[in-house]
C-alpha cells in the first residue's frame, strides 16, 4: 500500500479525487450557490442534520471570541480559533467557512489587524445567511 | 468483525462528525479529546484497528503521538491516518516519513476521509490478529509488505 494523500477536489458531481504524494496540488474552490432569497446554499448529507445547528452556533460564538481577542490584540487566540474553524468547516463541507477562516488565520499569524477587522464581519454575515440543504 | 477506530481530535464538532460518520459505517469509535487522553489510552487499552490522528491537538502534538505509537510494542503496527486543516507539504512528508499510513486534509470533507479509511483498512489485518502474532519471531507479513512498499515509495521520491 502506498501512503495516501487525500488532498482532493470536489468536482461538479461532488465526487472526491484521490491523489498520491508527488502529484501537483490542485486548486480547490467551492462555487457559490445562491437561493431564491439571496441566501448562500450549502448541501450537506442528511444524516448529519442533527449536528448542524450546534456546528453553526459554535462557529458564531467563535467569531465573537475572535473579535474580542482582536480587540485585545491577542493574535494567538485569533489564530488558534481560526485554525480550528478552518478544519471544522472543511470536515462538515462548509468550504466557504474554511476559506474565510484560513484568511483570518493567516492574517493573525502576521498581526494583520485590518484584514481580520474586514473578514470577521464577513464571516459572521455568512454564518447568518447560509442555508443548509440536506440531501 | 467489530472494527474499532480511535479518533484523536480536540475540536468537539469535528469529533462528533467523525464519530457519527464512522459509526454509520459500522465502526466502533473511541475518542480522545487531547494528547494526554490519547497517551493514556495508548498505555492502557489494546490497539484499535485504526487511529485517526489530528495534527494539532493540546498537550501532546500529533507528531509526538505518531512517534509514541510507532515505538509502542503493541501499537506500532496500527494504521494511522493523520488529519490536518493544512496541506503544508513538509508536514505531509514528515508525517509519512515518521510512519503515518495516510494523510488527509480536513478540507476534503467526510467523503474524502471515509475514502481514506476504506483504502487503509481493507489491507490491514484486524489488530487482535496482529497482537496475537506479536510473540512470534516474524512480524505480520502483510504489514511488512506495507512498510516495504512505503519505504520504496519514499526512495523513489528521493531519487526523482
Amino acid at each position: 500500500m502506498k501512503p495516501i494523500l487525500m488532498s482532493s477536489i470536489k468536482n461538479q458531481d461532488k465526487t472526491t479525487d484521490t491523489r498520491l504524494i508527488g502529484e501537483e496540488p490542485m486548486e480547490y474552490t467551492q462555487p457559490k450557490e445562491i437561493g431564491a432569497e439571496g441566501e448562500e446554499l450549502v448541501h450537506i448529507d442528511a444524516s448529519f442534520e442533527p449536528l448542524i445547528p450546534k456546528f453553526l452556533t459554535n462557529r458564531k460564538k467563535e467569531v465573537v471570541t475572535m473579535q474580542a481577542a482582536l480587540a485585545a490584540q491577542d493574535y494567538e487566540t485569533v489564530r488558534t480559533v481560526a485554525h480550528g474553524m478552518k478544519g471544522a468547516g472543511g470536515s462538515y463541507g462548509f468550504d466557504r467557512i474554511t476559506d474565510m477562516a484560513a484568511v483570518v488565520e493567516q492574517a493573525a499569524k502576521t498581526g494583520d489587524a485590518s484584514t481580520i477587522e474586514r473578514d470577521l464581519p464577513a464571516l459572521g454575515s455568512y454564518l447568518d445567511r447560509v442555508k443548509v440543504v440536506y440531501e | 468483525m467489530n472494527t474499532t477506530v480511535l479518533v484523536v481530535e480536540d475540536e468537539q464538532d469535528t469529533a462528533e462528525l467523525l464519530k457519527q460518520l464512522l459509526e454509520r459505517e459500522g465502526f466502533s469509535v473511541l475518542h480522545a479529546g487531547d494528547g494526554r487522553q490519547a497517551r493514556t489510552l495508548i498505555d492502557t487499552i489494546r490497539p484499535p484497528s485504526l487511529v485517526l490522528l489530528d495534527m494539532v491537538i493540546p498537550y501532546v502534538s500529533g507528531f509526538e503521538l505518531l512517534r509514541v505509537i510507532r515505538r509502542h510494542p503493541d501499537w506500532q503496527l496500527t494504521p494511522i491516518i493523520m488529519l490536518s486543516a493544512d496541506d503544508y507539504e513538509p508536514d505531509i512528508q514528515q508525517a509519512l516519513r515518521e510512519g503515518a499510513t495516510a494523510y488527509v486534509t480536513k478540507q476534503k470533507g467526510s467523503a474524502g476521509l471515509l475514502q481514506a479509511v476504506k483504502r487503509v483498512l481493507p489491507a490491514t489485518p484486524p489488530q487482535d490478529q496482529i497482537v496475537a502474532q506479536a510473540g512470534s519471531a516474524a512480524p505480520p507479513t502483510r504489514r511488512v509488505s506495507v512498510q516495504h512498499r512505503l519505504r520504496g515509495n519514499q526512495r523513489k521520491k528521493r531519487a526523482a
